[in-house]
């Protein structure tokens, strides 16, 4: 009888507390030399956290790491790289201008008379380790005119560059093309028959069933199971990452939808979007679901104008507008409140009531100058409206906390009378109190007759806020739905799973 | 391989290795063929050796912006901290008796204190490196004044001439420095591990730090390095007038700067040899004008303006070759 491999690492009751979060609780994984462990789970789960910890990029709160059954006392990135574990992250990290030699050996280049590189036998060495893994790439291209997935290839090499015993790859496919996802599967698979184990956190279900042996399941820090091969089923897997009862904290009110407010019809941008169709009407919200990077962020950029567009068209009120720009889009009535309020959505530094006037400052002031005295009245006005706590029009909004700071941007946009307000992330950051004000104003907005898009990668507003639904996977909408909608089956479908 | 891919390949590489030529060498030969035609002094022998003797400081400290620029910083100090260095050398061959190698190696360890200075502001303190080396650069100035009340310091031993005007095999001393830093410089970047990570820290440094390298130590370095050329600089600029001025570095920064961007070093790109292009450039352009009778008041304007279109050159060739 064959004996039973011994696991190469063991992460035992993780548990990591970030200020406020409880990012990990008690999460344990283990990995066997020469299998695919696909961990999964939904943003916010804490699939990167417990990743960065087995880097040692982060240190643990509590819990066990195991190498080859030796429980490891002090674990910090260099050991990890030492004891064998090699990481390839999402975002690349590559120099680039310099050639795919010098990338792959950055930090242990090979060297002739100690002071001197030995650049000959660099290339020699990538060349081989590039073919080992599938690829035949010249090693003097700087890895900048690479394409993707050979950019991908380079990093993989890089990590295999020491001897990697655990490699774990972090949506490795979220920029492939098929063809190269093909290559990349192909060389995780010479690397399984090398004994190397390697964790693979992917969104995508399809993938998950090709690639994974086994498969563990996140769901807010905690850890909810893991499925063989012989017995995991997508269906089962979503099940297991909603999980959570969603329940109705919101306030909504009965309303029946108007006229349709704002059309988009296969909108497209030269990087991300393919395919975008949506409409909003009047009286409506439109809830925007789908993974991070599933491209929703730069349909509500494109929409505003802030990106151009390729092809597509985007009326408003029924009227095509051919060349969308902020300026335009103000003028008909649009507002975006941007995902990341403090880089693109305030002026930190400036006190609320000039943040306010931003975008409707030409309204009240027609003319040339601005004077300070209405300029406050005006803009006391909507911070009364809106509760912004505290009442200071002279105090920088930076000293605001999360949640007024977002009503800030809410008034900016209620000072230009809108029509349609797009919210990108309305409530990330924000404490539950607050999270329920802006609920209820995104509710009023929407009862007066305004029509509301709403982006948001949490599933329970997703579901409790929104009138419809579209869903959104790869740059395209892929799904639409009604109320009530059912969460396991929006999940699926963000995850691109084919019915 | 057959022979006709191998052919094939060859010519591919030729026309590649044309394309990736700066481009600053087309802008070269124009202007030595304008300057030529105009006044054909400008080709004599001896006009050429007195540019590059002149152009000598000028070459040793665009090669410490180089290794600095690089690596994604900027350094505006060369110039101050190559004033100063040359005063405290100065000042201590009049006032005191010690050996001039000592002397000498003093001048470079004072340029080495200040760059280092600048890369432990910049790279510890994480102020940005426009910032830090500026306020460097007032402080160098300063000094270099107050030292003397503002007079140049003169009454230099005869020895230390030989550095400024000196020659050997035919050619001025400075001459030979120039080229001795550039070959330090272009095997630095080109051949050893320093070179890559300087080169990682201006196109990502993120990358060099997951890689387990200090980067911070490095870019220390880097300015180092710059403060190193500054000193190597005082030597031969305070040897050739046999005397210090404590105004002498004013508006290098400028030309060194000018001298490696336009001849293609930035960020994570371009090197030693990118450089020497640039610095002839200025070299030329400056030596043109003069032969040409441009007064030299107008030759900084001159200066600052190609900076400025060969930039924006630059930039229409890049988004041009990105597509």
């Amino acid at each position: 009888m064959e004996e039973q491999p011994k696991a190469i690492l063991q992460l035992k009751g993780i548990s990591k507390v970030f200020p406020g979060v409880k990012a990990l609780d008690n999460v344990s994984f283990d990995l066997f030399p020469g299998e695919v462990h696909v961990l999964v789970g939904e943003n916010g789960a804490g699939k990167s956290t417990l990743m960065k910890i087995l880097a040692g990029a982060y240190s643990r709160d509590s819990g066990d790491i195991l190498v080859d059954g030796e429980a490891q006392r002090w674990w910090t990135p260099a050991i990890a790289r030492a004891k064998g574990v090699g990481m390839v992250y999402q975002e690349f990290n590559l120099v680039p201008f310099r050639d795919v030699a010098e990338n792959i050996f950055l930090g242990h280049e090979r060297r002739r008379w100690r002071l001197f590189l030995d650049r000959a036998s660099m290339h020699r060495e990538a060349a081989k380790r590039m073919e080992d893994i599938g690829v035949s790439v010249d090693t003097h291209t700087p890895v900048g005119q690479l394409g993707v997935g050979q950019q991908q290839m380079v990093e993989i090499a890089k990590a295999l560059l020491l001897d990697v015993r655990v490699l774990v790859l972090d949506e490795p496919t979220s920029a492939l093309t098929v063809r190269e996802i093909n290559q990349l599967f192909e060389t995780i698979r010479r690397l399984k028959k090398l004994g190397v184990g390697i964790v693979y956190i992917s969104h995508r279900m399809e993938e998950v069933t090709e690639i994974g042996d086994r498969i563990t399941v996140l769901r807010d820090g905690q850890y909810i199971g893991t499925l063989s091969r012989a017995e995991y089923h997508i269906d089962r897997v979503v099940k297991m990452m909603v999980g959570r009862e969603i329940k109705d904290l919101f306030p909504r009110h009965f309303r029946e939808p108007g006229e349709v407010a704002l059309r988009v019809e296969g909108l497209c941008t030269h990087d991300k979007l393919k395919d975008v169709n949506l409409q909003v009407r009047y009286g409506e919200i439109v809830g925007v679901a789908g993974l991070v990077g599933a491209g929703r962020t730069e349909a509500a950029r494109a929409i505003f104008g802030l990106d151009p567009r390729t092809a597509g068209t985007i009326e408003v009120e029924g009227k095509r507008i051919a060349r969308m720009s902020p300026p335009v889009a103000i003028s008909k009535g649009i507002g975006l409140a941007p995902e990341d309020r403090k880089q693109d959505g305030l002026f930190r530094m400036l006190p609320i009531s000039s943040n306010v006037l931003m975008a409707g400052l030409r309204r009240f002031f027609p003319g040339w100058i601005v004077t300070r005295s209405k300029e406050q009245k005006v803009a006391k006005r909507f911070v009364d409206t809106l509760r912004v706590q505290p009442p200071q029009l002279q105090k920088q909004v930076r000293y605001l906390s999360g949640g007024n700071q977002q009503k800030v941007v809410i008034a900016k946009w209620l000072a230009i009378e809108p029509k349609v307000l797009i919210f990108d992330e309305p409530t990330r950051g924000i404490d539950v109190g607050a999270k329920a004000e802006i609920h209820s104003l995104m509710d009023k907005f929407a009862n007066e007759g305004k029509a509301i898009l709403m982006i948001s990668s949490e599933l329970p507003e997703i579901l409790g806020m929104s009138d419809r639904i579209y869903v959104m996977h790869e740059g395209m909408v892929v799904g639409e739905f009604g109320r009530p909608a059912n969460s396991e089956e929006i999940i699926s479908c963000a995850m691109g799973v084919k019915k | 391989m057959t022979t006709a891919s191998l052919g094939l390949s060859r010519r591919n590489t030729l026309r590649s290795s044309l394309r990736r030529l700066p481009p600053v060498i087309w802008a070269l030969l124009l202007m030595i063929i304008f300057f030529g035609v105009c006044q054909p002094r400008f080709f004599s022998l001896s006009n050429a050796i007195s540019m590059l003797c002149q152009g000598s400081i000028l070459m040793i400290l665009s090669l410490g912006v180089c290794v600095v620029t690089v690596a994604g910083g900027i350094d505006l100090s060369v110039g101050a901290v190559m004033t100063f260095s040359g005063m405290i050398m100065a000042w201590l061959l009049v006032n005191t008796s010690v050996p001039i190698a000592f002397i000498l190696l003093a001048t470079l360890l004072v340029g080495i204190a200040f760059g280092m200075l600048n890369g432990v502001f910049v790279s510890k303190m994480r102020i940005p490196s426009f910032i830090a080396t500026l306020g460097t650069q007032g402080i160098a100035l300063g000094l270099s004044l107050g030292m003397n009340k503002g007079y140049t310091i003169s009454g230099l031993p005869p020895a230390i001439g030989y550095f400024g005007n000196g020659t050997f095999l035919a050619l001025p001393i400075p001459i030979w420095l120039a080229v001795g830093a550039f070959l330090v410089t272009f095997v630095l970047l080109r051949f050893t591990p320093f070179g890559v990570y300087a080169y990682a820290i201006g196109g990502n440094e993120d990358a060099l730090a997951l890689a387990g390298k200090p980067s911070w130590l490095f870019k220390i370095f880097t300015f180092g390095y710059a403060g190193l050329m500054s000193g190597l600089a005082a030597i031969v600029v305070t040897a050739r007038s046999m005397a210090a001025q404590p105004t002498v570095g004013v508006g290098m920064e400028f030309e060194a700067f000018s001298a490696a961007v336009l001849g293609g070093v930035f960020a994570g790109r371009g090197g030693a040899g990118e450089t020497v292009l640039g610095v002839l450039f200025i070299l030329i352009l400056r030596n043109g004008l003069n032969v040409v009778g441009v007064p030299t008041y107008y030759q900084l304007a001159i200066i600052g303006m190609t900076l400025i279109v060969g930039m924006a050159l630059s930039m229409v060739l890049e988004r041009r070759l990105r597509r």
